[in-house]
């Protein structure tokens, strides 16, 4: 091949790049290219992607971008090699920080030691010079660059897009190029690997634009012609100047940058106190903490931390561990300046995060504040966190409170600097959803039908778009418009393309050398933290080290009970001093009364509990482990439990015994996969762990399939029949597990706040209204739990309540900023005025004390926070009406209400309650069910009575939806509330498919069977009919 | 007075400018046109000064699919196009 693509863009250019990085690479190795280059708008986010993947192909990865400069002209720049990289990245950093748009020449000029530079497209400098026929500046432009620059290193790049005016264009580059002696190079300007790609890149065009295709001429391209061009098909575009292609391979040679190989991380050195190494530093903290801890090191804990000691030092990771003590002591600082705890508090007594993952299995972690898990009590395993060998460094993943995370952020950034500490960054993708109302709008379909269709789609239902819309009766579609059949096409290519670089959920990069050497950085939308243009999975190839920080909310609810009881009884409870075997927490639990707690709280995850019936944390730990995909696929779950209860069982060979012994046979837990695999199929410690992550990959059928040979291979050395030795590899799948370790972390955070709630329910209710949004359920429903505790929720009121929800005698007061369209701000300008002014008089004093808007309120009027005023809500409206048109300057005229308002009939209880749920989000002084109860005839069962009907009866009920999920199994579960409590209703794909727009409804009566089992039952529902059409009762949390 | 008004006034109801005109092309060996026949006249091409590709509103029934070419005959320059679709030429501009 005497051609190389030296200009190409993939979807990383963000809504100028229509094809995948892989897509373009596949399609290079179909053409039989030796190099590709990847050019993407002013970013390196694809850069290791493509390396990675170029490598497997056996194709040489050449890495650059196409870099805006400060006029908004396009440059094409290539790395030679690693210092060439370094100095792109840094380019790309510089245009992102700085506040100038676009590098300038002075700029570039002093990053250019490794970089070969093209002249670039239609938009460069060169070729703007040359369409505005301005031969003087033409001229001092290319000999300036060809000076600066070394005519080695720069050449004039030629496109031909059989655009008009590309051959006019490139004689004039190649009569410009001879007089200066500068070589010529041919390009394609690739924005996708095939040509039928050119009305993906359209439609992006039109979105990036904001405009629907009709109205996008101006900006679209011309013709379909940026593909990725075979060399017979670009010989002969340029068959006039043949060696513009050579220059492609000689250029191709000139870069000789290997990504992975030449990139310069290390973690950052921790620096010990004379006199210790790392190692002897860390065992000394572990000792002092293990002392305060125990009281004395006793031989089980002696034991442990030597194990653990060698197999740190064997890997090498003292400083690793000592830089993760670092940060929880920064973490501290934090709680401390919160003041969350005392500085004479030892930081394992009171450590300010939690650890999640494999790490929770290390004494280490305990004794340094990484994890709030005494393994030694739980005896977890530590193969699965630090086995023998590795290769890679391990995951530590810790939860933090919100406050505290997002203010060690900071830190972290203050500490080690912007450019040695930075966010993952994340791309936000399309997903079905986006992608039919983006692409729908672009093609000018109907609105309606589009919302329609996203309604239908992506109810986890196995039903491909276009089933959807040629054969869904409920969408009104003209199924001869051709757009139906482009949305279908484009839609199935758009998904998964990257919309934006967001900022990762948890992870941070430290380095010792500069990051923006390595990967460019760029602030995030947050001010005070910056992300780098890579994502995990880059960051991952790139062996990085990722530090992960949660924001857990349960964590934040937690410290606000903590902060509130303490406040009411002036005892701070120490969670880890609290009876963990207290059988009265267990049995609420037993009762499915695990609404609104971390991990239990799901329809699921109670219908488990019931079964399961924890009555210690090693219960907990199955509980939570019990419900998550991996486990279910199998059937694992109901295995586990019918065991538990007493079911007869057998291993499929004894060798299962030391895997799966605790957990009666069945896989519960990640670590077992690795175990089963190493004792059954004598696999290395390695391997095992590659196993079971390769399970999670994409396209790794092939490694899995490798090791299925080598797993059987030893099973049957070890006396295993084939047939056995398949049956037991079958038991993996690539669905996700908790580590046993992970498990027993976020069991013990469950079993917090079960306490919590059991003991404190008034704390707990007024802390999750004020840590919302959390959890799985909104407001209604959490208020309706609230109420079968005792804890009367009351209305807002202007003159009474705080900005958030609050304590008032044993009630909860509703805070301000939960009422529709006032959020914090303006909640908090309402109470401080009240703070400094006195109480509120009437509906004029409060406008024209705060300023507020005429929406703002009606919300508070509906929500019932001026029912203090002495007018009913009717008359409140009929008030606020006389503000509605004033014109923004004029005066507020100090009416008298009393004398000028009208006589309006009594209340309209219903109203009453739909405004309430409309600005609230719920109704605190009842439930919609109560209403319309009366109306529904004896034969609508209530969900208090249900329990009492057999399985196989048939019965009516009704309700509001509040949750709509649907796992890995057929049926959809809907959960529905009325106002004595929940019923479980299942429902089945062609049932579901018959009631689709009915079961999208908030309120609705269904007719069903009962199906029980181990105490717990579901409703399988047969029938649906409509109720009330009003779907502002709350918002159900759907899907998730 | 307006005859009809809720009648649309739209692209119909325009007079069409520039309108392409139909004509018969013969093709050289790489489908480049040779030489044109415009009323009844053959005209010869002598050489290809630009050519260009169109390619768009396939979101439209009458998506367009055209191969431009702005040659030099001996007294003139003419813009043709062949439409890829149907393989049919049209006058563009004749100057």
């Amino acid at each position: 091949m005497n051609y190389v693509e030296l200009h190409c863009h993939s979807n990383y250019s963000f809504y100028d790049g229509a094809s995948f990085v892989d897509e373009l690479l596949n399609r290079a190795k179909e053409l039989d290219y030796s190099a590709l280059a990847l050019t993407d708008h002013d970013n390196l986010c694809g850069a290791m992607e493509f390396s990675n993947h170029a490598k497997n192909l056996k194709i040489k990865p050449i890495i650059g971008v196409e870099l805006s400069m400060s006029e908004g002209q396009h440059l094409t720049l290539l790395a030679k090699n690693i210092e060439g990289y370094k100095n792109i990245s840094r380019l790309i950093s510089y245009n992102n920080m700085s506040a100038d748009l676009g590098v300038s020449d002075d700029v570039l000029f002093k990053h250019l030691n490794g970089v070969v530079i093209l002249s670039g497209c239609s938009k460069s400098h060169v070729n703007q010079l040359i369409k505005s026929k301005d031969t003087k500046k033409i001229k001092e432009f290319l000999a300036m660059y060809s000076e600066v620059l070394g005519k080695k290193n720069f050449f004039i790049e030629l496109q031909q897009n059989l655009v008009k005016g590309d051959i006019g264009r490139n004689k004039t580059l190649i009569s410009y190029a001879k007089y200066f002696g500068i070589d010529i190079v041919a390009t394609n300007n690739v924005h996708y690997h095939v040509s039928d790609r050119s009305k993906l890149q359209d439609i992006l065009t039109s979105i990036k634009n904001g405009k629907p295709l009709d109205e996008s001429h101006l900006y679209l391209r011309n013709n379909n012609q940026f593909y990725l061009k075979s060399y017979n098909e670009m010989k002969y575009l340029f068959s006039s100047y043949p060696e513009s292609l050579l220059n492609t391979c000689k250029i191709s040679e000139m870069c000789e940058l290997d990504l992975q190989r030449d990139i310069e991380y290390t973690f950052p050195e921790y620096k010990v106190p004379n006199g210790y190494t790392q190692q002897t530093y860390l065992e000394k903290i572990c000792f002092e903490a293990a002392i305060r801890k125990y009281g004395k090191i006793t031989s089980k804990v002696e034991n442990r931390l030597q194990e653990e000691f060698h197999l740190i030092e064997k890997h090498k990771l003292a400083g690793f561990l000592l830089i993760y003590h670092d940060i929880i002591e920064l973490a501290r600082e934090v709680m401390i300046d919160l003041g969350l705890t005392d500085p004479e508090i030892p930081l394992e007594e009171r450590p300010p995060g939690r650890g999640r993952g494999s790490s929770v299995a290390m004494l280490v972690g305990y004794l340094i504040g990484l994890s709030h898990i005494d393994p030694l009590t739980y005896n977890l395993s530590l193969n699965r966190f630090l086995p023998n060998e590795m290769d890679i460094v391990p995951d530590i993943d810790l939860d933090f409170p919100r406050n505290i995370r997002e203010e060690l952020i900071k830190r972290v950034h203050l500490k080690w600097g912007s450019s040695h500490a930075v966010l993952t960054g994340m791309f936000s993708t399309y997903k079905e959803k986006g992608a039919i109302r983006d692409i729908g709008k672009s093609l000018g379909l109907p609105k309606v039908e589009l919302e329609k269709l996203v309604q239908f789609s992506n109810t986890g239902l196995k039903k491909t778009l276009s089933e959807e819309i040629f054969n869904e009766t409920g969408l009104n579609i003209n199924k001869k418009n051709h757009l139906w059949n482009e949305l279908v096409d484009i839609v199935s290519q758009i998904k998964g393309f990257p919309k934006y670089l967001g900022q990762h959920a948890s992870g941070m990069i430290i380095s010792t050398s500069p990051i923006d050497d390595m990967v460019p950085i760029q602030p995030a939308n947050i001010s005070g933290r910056y992300i780098c243009q890579w994502d995990k999975k880059s960051i991952e190839q790139a062996r990085f080290i990722k530090i992960d920080f949660l924001a857990l909310g349960t964590l934040s609810q937690m410290q606000e009970i903590l902060t509130l009881v303490d406040k009411k009884t002036g005892n701070y409870i120490d969670l880890t001093r609290i009876d963990f075997n207290d059988q009265a927490v267990y049995r609420s639990m037993h009762s499915g009364d695990t609404i609104g707690i971390f991990q239990i709280e799901s329809a699921a995850q109670i219908q488990t509990i019931k079964r399961i019936k924890p009555i210690n944390l090693i219960d907990m730990a199955y509980e939570v482990a019990c419900v998550r995909p991996g486990v279910g696929v199998n059937d694992g779950v109901s295995q586990f439990i019918r065991r538990r209860n007493g079911e007869h069982w057998e291993y499929d060979h004894i060798l299962e015994e030391k895997a799966l012994n605790s957990t009666l046979g069945v896989i519960l837990f990640q670590d077992q996969v690795n175990k089963l695999a190493m004792e059954i199929g004598n696999l290395s410690e390695m391997e095992a762990d590659e196993l079971r992550r390769a399970f999670g990959w994409k396209r790794s059928n092939d490694i899995i399939e490798s090791y299925k040979t080598l797993f059987i291979k030893g099973a049957t050395n070890k006396g295993l029949s084939r047939d056995i030795a398949i049956k037991i590899f079958k038991k993996f799948n690539g669905q996700y597990m908790f580590p046993e370790s992970h498990a027993f972390a976020f069991g013990v955070t469950a079993y917090h706040m079960a306490w919590l709630k059991y003991y404190f329910p008034l704390e707990f209710f007024v802390s999750i209204f004020n840590q919302q949004p959390m959890g799985f359920y909104n407001l209604e429903t959490l208020k309706e739990d609230a109420k079968r505790h005792n804890v009367v929720v009351k209305n807002p009121g202007i003159n009474i309540s705080n900005v958030t929800c609050s304590i008032v005698g044993k009630e909860m007061l509703l805070g301000l900023n939960i009422i529709k369209n006032l959020g914090y701000k303006t909640s908090e300008i309402i109470i401080n005025e009240r703070h400094s002014k006195g109480f509120y008089k009437n509906i004029n004093n409060l406008i024209s004390r705060t300023g507020i808007n005429y929406a703002q309120t009606k919300n508070l009027i509906y929500s019932g926070a001026l029912d203090s005023l002495g007018f009913s809500r009717r008359d409140l409206i009929w008030q606020l009406g006389l503000f509605e048109s004033k014109p923004d300057n004029q005066r507020l005229m100090d009416l008298d209400f009393q004398d000028i308002s009208p006589v309006l009939s009594g209340k309209n209880t219903w109203k009453e309650m739909l405004n309430e749920y409309s600005s609230l989000g719920l109704y605190p002084n009842g439930h919609v069910m109560e209403h319309v109860r009366k109306q529904l005839g004896d034969k609508v069962i209530p969900s208090n009575k249900i329990e009492r009907f057999s399985s196989g009866s048939f019965i009516f009920t009704a309700g509001l939806i509040i949750r709509r999920q649907r796992p890995l199994s057929k049926a959809i579960f809907l959960t529905m509330e009325d106002e004595f409590g929940h019923i479980p209703l299942m429902v089945w794909p062609d049932i579901y498919e018959k009631n689709k727009m009915l079961l999208s409804q908030d309120l609705i009566g269904i007719s069903g069977i009962i199906s029980k089992r181990e105490g717990t039952f579901n409703v399988i529902v047969h029938g649906v009919w409509p109720i009330n059409n009003f779907s502002h009762f709350t918002q159900s949390k759907d899907w998730q | 007075m307006v005859e009809n008004t809720r009648k649309t006034y739209g692209i119909d109801e325009n007079i069409a400018l520039n309108v392409p005109i139909l004509i018969n092309v013969i093709e050289s060996k790489n489908k480049f046109p040779k030489e044109i026949q415009i009323k009844n006249k053959f005209i010869k091409v002598l050489s290809v000064i630009d050519l260009w590709h169109v390619y768009g509103e396939w979101w439209k029934e009458n998506s367009v699919n055209r191969m431009y070419y702005r040659i030099n005959s001996d007294d003139r320059v003419i813009i043709l196009f062949k439409n890829i679709d149907s393989n049919l030429w049209y006058l563009q501009n004749d100057y």
